[in-house]
């Protein structure tokens, strides 16, 4: 099973992931707020977060985690479109995006852009992932 | 349209209104965007003879016309106005997300016109317009005044996603040598945009899109993006050099050719004084603008604060210029100089111009010798525009006119010679002598080619070949801007690499003589507007010190190629641009 592993230290915030995404999920169309990757900048400390699943309602889990970036709140690093985080939503339609992986098999546009290896396709064990 | 998106907003400050306004399809075609529309707006609507600080003057700021395509490199916007103090038209790069932010919000370019009452701050999203009166923010650092908009902003996801352009406490204060601040980067080129802006009484500018740029072929334009991407792994300077060092790796080429100049261009480097590009790579981090693979800004990261931008200009400036060999001094000050929104090149040479005239026994007020921990204090008056700082702001043509010294500071049109010494460079000094916004390198970074000759050779001592070169290389820069590629682009690049996803990204073809042809309109229209300005020939000149003093037995015999440039960009001996020249790049009627 194929996986995309994130290395945020890498990442200069360039913001060729979000491009490419939107590039290659919307015909002859670019917007970051379309792409199905986002990069939060924390302090010049960039994050790149990956759209998971839609949740139907927000969790009220308000934590914060201890990084080597400073304290991180958990809403950043968390996948999830929720309704009280709109980020991964599309500006126009609002329908919650969600990564597919470029296809199957996957084959990542972001992956492919990303020139600082941040973004790097792995190979993992289903054993692995839990 | 693709690519473009074919309007601007126009802001009067006065009224309190905006309005949309369509651009033409040949007005995009004639000048890409960038710098050649922000120009071309300007010179339209401004008379060549206003006073910069007068309501009547308006400020342009376009995004490349690349910009906002998933291009590399291109995220330059250029801000467009009068400056106060080369009294010609000065054009400031803005590096970082603005650029395509603005494309994002359905705009090719901004207009900003009128004065405003009391302070404000202009919100732009997706082409909706707000003015709100900004006195809680006056006064403020421009850290701070970012901080405080965005803990204004009541959805803080959408305050994630705005960019903000805010002038510091020396704009406001009509500090001469102040410019704009965007994001974390200083805006460099425009000398005075800050002052400019400050007498308009705008802080700061909003910005936050989530409109879509289309393209005329988006499959290919991946394709073109990934073989771009390529060619920048497959050249050593965009593959290692600027990643690791940032600009900053030009310190040792520029000491190995003997053009490093310190101390005011008294002399040049022997050795690096502990500012070296390895001390860099070892306190800094990588950070890049909007869809770059180079990555070549360098950071500095402590615990509370970013210290963004310890480059080349930064570090060779204040760090040889004005002799100081502490990185750590030298990353506070260029975090000081973000923090009230002063111009790195004109605040180290008039700083340096501050220094030598201590050296002569001139300058009393504070002890200032070359090297001096008192830079700082002196830094943090002319940022509040007090005590000795007052005078040294004004920038260094002033200055040194004020104490009977003109030949001490080190600029061409009121505008510091960065730190390349055009004695051993004498391209960059002929594009200097003749550049329109003052010296500046980025307008015409013949530096690339002449330091370390990666797409042509150019011989370094050679009078009858510099002019020409020096004209291409304009041009190519000019039509650069207009697209909104960083100039570092071109470490790994030929422009005709960029063709095919001009193509993909605008459904046209253009060949090189044709974009050339836009840098040359470009170009002449800058020179037009000055020439309206009140410049003349005399202008196009080098400090005395430069064509006067030989260093290692060169002078920069500028006026040996002065006429050759002249002949060659099609000017009469006065430098006025002929008829036939004007009609060959369809300039007549402007």
């Amino acid at each position: 099973m194929q996986r995309i592993k994130i290395d945020p230290k890498k990442c200069t915030g360039c913001r060729q992931c979000e491009m490419a995404c939107s590039l290659n999920h919307k015909m002859d169309t670019v917007n970051p707020r379309r792409a199905r990757i986002r990069i939060y900048n924390k302090n010049g400390h960039f994050l790149p977060v990956i759209a998971g699943p839609f949740a139907d309602a927000a969790c009220n889990t308000k934590a914060m985690i201890e990084t080597e970036f400073g304290l991180v709140d958990m809403c950043i690093i968390c996948r999830a479109s929720c309704p009280h985080k709109t980020f991964f939503f599309e500006p126009d339609t609002g329908i919650p995006l969600k990564c597919d992986f470029c296809g199957t098999p996957p084959n990542p546009t972001c992956v492919k852009v990303c020139n600082t290896g941040a973004l790097e396709l792995i190979e993992v064990s289903e054993d692995e992932l839990f | 349209m693709d690519g473009w998106r074919g309007q601007l907003v126009r802001i009067n400050l006065t009224k309190g209104s905006s309005k949309i306004e369509p651009i033409s399809e040949k007005i995009l075609k004639d000048y890409l965007g960038g710098r050649g529309l922000a120009v071309r707006i300007y010179t339209q609507e401004v008379d060549g003879d206003i006073d910069p600080l007068d309501k009547k003057n308006k400020v342009v700021i376009a995004a490349g016309g690349l910009c906002g395509t998933a291009t590399p490199c291109a995220s330059i916007a250029s801000i467009v106005t009068k400056s106060p103090v080369t009294n010609t038209i000065v054009c400031g790069r803005m590096q970082g997300y603005f650029g395509t932010e603005l494309k994002f919000c359905g705009l090719d370019a901004i207009v900003i016109e009128g004065k405003a009452e009391y302070p404000v701050v202009i919100f732009i999203t997706d082409s909706s317009v707000s003015i709100r009166p900004a006195l809680q923010y006056w006064g403020r650092t421009t850290k701070e005044t970012q901080r405080l908009i965005k803990a204004e902003l009541k959805d803080r996801w959408a305050a994630r996603e705005s960019f903000i352009a805010c002038i510091g406490p020396a704009g406001e204060k009509g500090v001469s040598l102040a410019t704009l601040v965007n994001e974390d980067y200083l805006v460099t080129g425009g000398v005075g945009i800050g002052w400019v802006l400050g007498a308009k009484n705008l802080k700061a500018i909003v910005i936050k899109g989530t409109q879509d740029v289309t393209v005329s072929n988006g499959q290919k334009c991946l394709q073109a993006i990934f073989s771009l991407k390529n060619r920048f792994n497959a050249s050593p300077f965009t593959r290692e050099k600027l990643p690791k060092y940032g600009n900053a790796f030009l310190l040792d080429a520029c000491l190995k050719r003997g053009v490093l100049p310190i101390n005011n261009f008294k002399g040049i480097a022997k050795e690096l004084n502990g500012i070296d590009e390895n001390n860099i790579e070892r306190i800094t981090h990588r950070r890049a603008c909007f869809s770059c693979p180079i990555g070549c800004v360098r950071t500095v990261r402590e615990k509370d604060r970013e210290i963004v931008g310890l480059d080349y200009e930064t570090v060779a400036s204040f760090g040889y210029l004005c002799g100081i060999n502490d990185l750590d001094d030298i990353s506070e000050i260029r975090f000081l100089c973000t923090e009230f929104g002063l111009d790195i090149l004109n605040t180290a040479s008039s700083i340096a111009c501050a220094m030598e005239l201590y050296e002569e026994g001139a300058l009393k007020d504070m002890e200032l010798p070359f090297g001096g921990k008192n830079i700082i204090s002196l830094l943090k008056q002319i940022g509040k525009n007090k005590g000795l700082g007052k005078e040294v702001g004004k920038g260094g043509s002033i200055f040194a006119n004020s104490l009977n010294r003109p030949h001490i500071f080190m600029g061409v049109k009121g505008n510091a010679i960065p730190p390349f010494d055009p004695r051993g460079l004498w391209g960059l000094g002929l594009h200097m002598a003749t550049s329109n916004f003052g010296a500046y390198h980025l307008n015409g970074l013949t530096v690339i080619e002449e330091l370390f000759n990666i797409h042509e050779k150019v011989e370094p001592f050679l009078v009858e070949e510099k002019p020409e070169f020096v004209k291409k290389i304009q041009d190519m820069t000019a039509s650069l801007d207009a697209l909104g590629i960083c100039i570092n682009a071109l470490f790994a690049l030929k422009v005709n690499n960029i063709l095919p996803i001009f193509d993909f990204v605008f459904g046209y073809k253009i060949d090189i003589e044709e974009l050339l042809l836009v840098g040359e309109r470009i170009w002449n229209l800058e020179r037009f507007f000055n020439l309206k300005a009140g410049l003349c020939q005399s202008d196009d000149t080098l400090p005395k010190r430069l064509i006067e003093e030989p260093l290692n037995g060169y002078t920069c015999p500028l006026e040996e190629m002065l006429p050759i440039y002249y002949k060659e960009r099609g000017w009469d001996k006065e430098g006025k641009p002929k008829k036939e020249t004007l009609e060959r790049l369809g300039l007549c009627k402007g």
